[in-house]
């Protein structure tokens, strides 16, 4: 057969008829496809909400302000966790990370779902934070890294990404305890929810039911972030040892020290990390500081007599 | 036989996109973090290379010479896309590393240099042998590369750690390192091999 000549209508017909062809195989593969892309999605994500939570028998999900909240719940209907799906600016691009709190506010672990960083630099983010997070109290005002002046050390050469990547958790505390996104631009942000907590929306859907039992009235009876701790329901011996603290709700700084002080105690760096409180933490570090400077000028004074 | 063997040679050496023709830099410097990732991406071009270069030289004739490159072009997306989706489908995490570059294949000029250079000139089964000569020579490339560049940078192989992390040199994982690793083989290639330029 002869190649076509280059008339304008062969032009036309000839790519209008590829079009056509390419078009109708494209749907056909998005079609296909479609069904175990949603399924590998929502598995991913179910998995790192399983993974970053503590264990709960039934889990409820509701969006504040744009951001996936996922809120676990026991055979009480008492809140066991919260998991919010938060999204950060990374240096690659956009990420996304599932951030586990217990139901005092405290952090119980990570997962980066998706994420463009530099492989071997920013990409450690999956990783590296875990102890940091842990460790932290989330009263205590929005995280920060060291260049920043806070208490979480970046990854080396991945300030960036690091700066995202907590700006990312603060936003995911702040939709945890139901208040407004955190923004970076005040220190206060952080600490307003542990005294103001605000009523669950109601809209909430049952996501993922591990009991059969009582799945239905739990979305909005539980209430567990009003501020009296009655709002806990009867204190049963039941197989929840993430709520037999009589009060989950962090009302106070004060209340919410000690259970900090009771989280497993970080591996890298105890003694820095445990403070509770942001004033401490500047203290010592000035300590640090001065102590430093003190060493130093003892080495100047050596060198001088020697 | 002879002859078809040529080709497939021809693309795994002779004209080794990436060590001897130097095309398609972007992906091959991009992608090639670790071994894993580069022997991926090679294979997922490998394919759209395949399947391009046999759809192209099978309808040379019914595309005019003057809309040739449009056409070559959707062809080659199509493929592109089709990987894409199967990729996101069915194997979730190595889309996970891997799903930034792939759409670059569509730009990747060895894909489109191979269906204006060979396939559009060759019958569909010397096409179709060309796109699996250089696919496979273009996956060698990018496997060892990933290999030099993971071994040096993170200590690993493939994942499996290797060495030491105090040997680690972070400058091979970067895209200067890619470039240091690249000139280093291309290198060692033309001292084993010499190319006829």
């Amino acid at each position: 057969m002869k190649k076509l000549e280059s008339t304008p209508l062969n032009m036309v017909l000839s790519l209008t008829g590829i079009c056509l062809a390419v078009g109708c195989i494209l749907s056909g593969v998005q079609l296909l496809t479609a069904g175990p892309i949603a399924q590998a999605e929502t598995e991913s994500r179910q998995a790192a909400i399983r993974a970053v939570m503590p264990p709960y028998r039934q889990l409820v999900s509701d969006t504040l302000q744009g951001f996936a909240r996922y809120r676990g719940y026991d055979q009480q209907h008492r809140l066991t966790g919260t998991a919010v799906q938060a999204v950060g600016n990374g240096f690659g691009g956009p990420f996304t990370v599932m951030v586990g709190f217990r139901p005092d506010g405290a952090i119980t672990g990570y997962q980066v779902l998706q994420h463009t960083e530099t492989p071997g630099l920013g990409a450690k983010m999956t990783q590296a934070f875990q102890t940091a997070l842990t460790a932290w109290n989330p009263c205590s005002g929005p995280m920060k890294v060291k260049q920043d002046g806070g208490e979480v050390d970046a990854i080396t050469a991945a300030t960036i990404s690091s700066r995202a990547f907590l700006a990312a958790v603060n936003q995911a505390c702040s939709v945890a305890r139901g208040e407004a996104v955190y923004d970076g631009s005040t220190s206060a942000t952080g600490t307003a929810g542990c005294e103001q907590p605000q009523p669950v929306p109601a809209d909430t859907v049952v996501v993922d039911s591990v009991a059969t039992e009582q799945p239905v009235a739990v979305p909005v009876a539980p209430r567990p972030r009003t501020p009296k701790p009655a709002a806990v329901p009867e204190e049963s011996p039941g197989p929840a040892p993430e709520v037999v603290e009589p009060a989950p709700q962090v009302d106070t700084p004060t209340a919410a020290t000690p259970s900090v002080e009771a989280a497993p105690a970080p591996i890298e760096t105890p003694s820095e990390t445990v403070q509770p409180a942001p004033a401490d933490a500047t203290d010592e570090k000035a300590d640090n500081g001065k102590s430093k400077r003190k060493r130093k000028r003892n080495r100047n004074s050596h060198k001088d007599e020697q | 036989m002879n002859s078809k063997l040529k080709i497939v040679y021809n693309g795994l050496v002779t004209e080794n996109p990436t060590f001897v023709l130097l095309l398609g830099m972007c992906p091959t410097l991009g992608t090639t973090t670790s071994a894993h990732n580069g022997l991926a991406m090679g294979l997922a071009t490998a394919f759209v290379l395949m399947c391009s270069n046999a759809v192209i030289s099978l309808c040379k004739n019914l595309i005019p010479e003057k809309v040739h490159i449009p056409a070559y072009i959707v062809i080659i997306a199509t493929f592109v896309t089709v990987v894409q989706l199967c990729m996101n489908a069915y194997t979730p995490a190595l889309y996970e590393t891997l799903g930034l570059f792939i759409p670059l294949i569509v730009v990747n000029c060895i894909v489109l240099g191979r269906a204006e250079a060979f396939a559009s000139k060759h019958d569909v089964a010397d096409s179709l042998l060309d796109g699996i000569g250089i696919g496979l020579g273009f996956t060698l490339a990018l496997t060892l590369l990933g290999c030099v560049r993971e071994l040096l940078g993170s200590g690993s192989l493939f994942g499996f750690v290797l060495l030491p992390e105090w040997t680690n040199m972070l400058l091979f994982v970067m895209a200067p390192g890619a470039f240091i690793a690249l000139g280093l083989l291309i290198a060692v290639k033309n001292a084993i091999n010499p190319s006829k330029s």
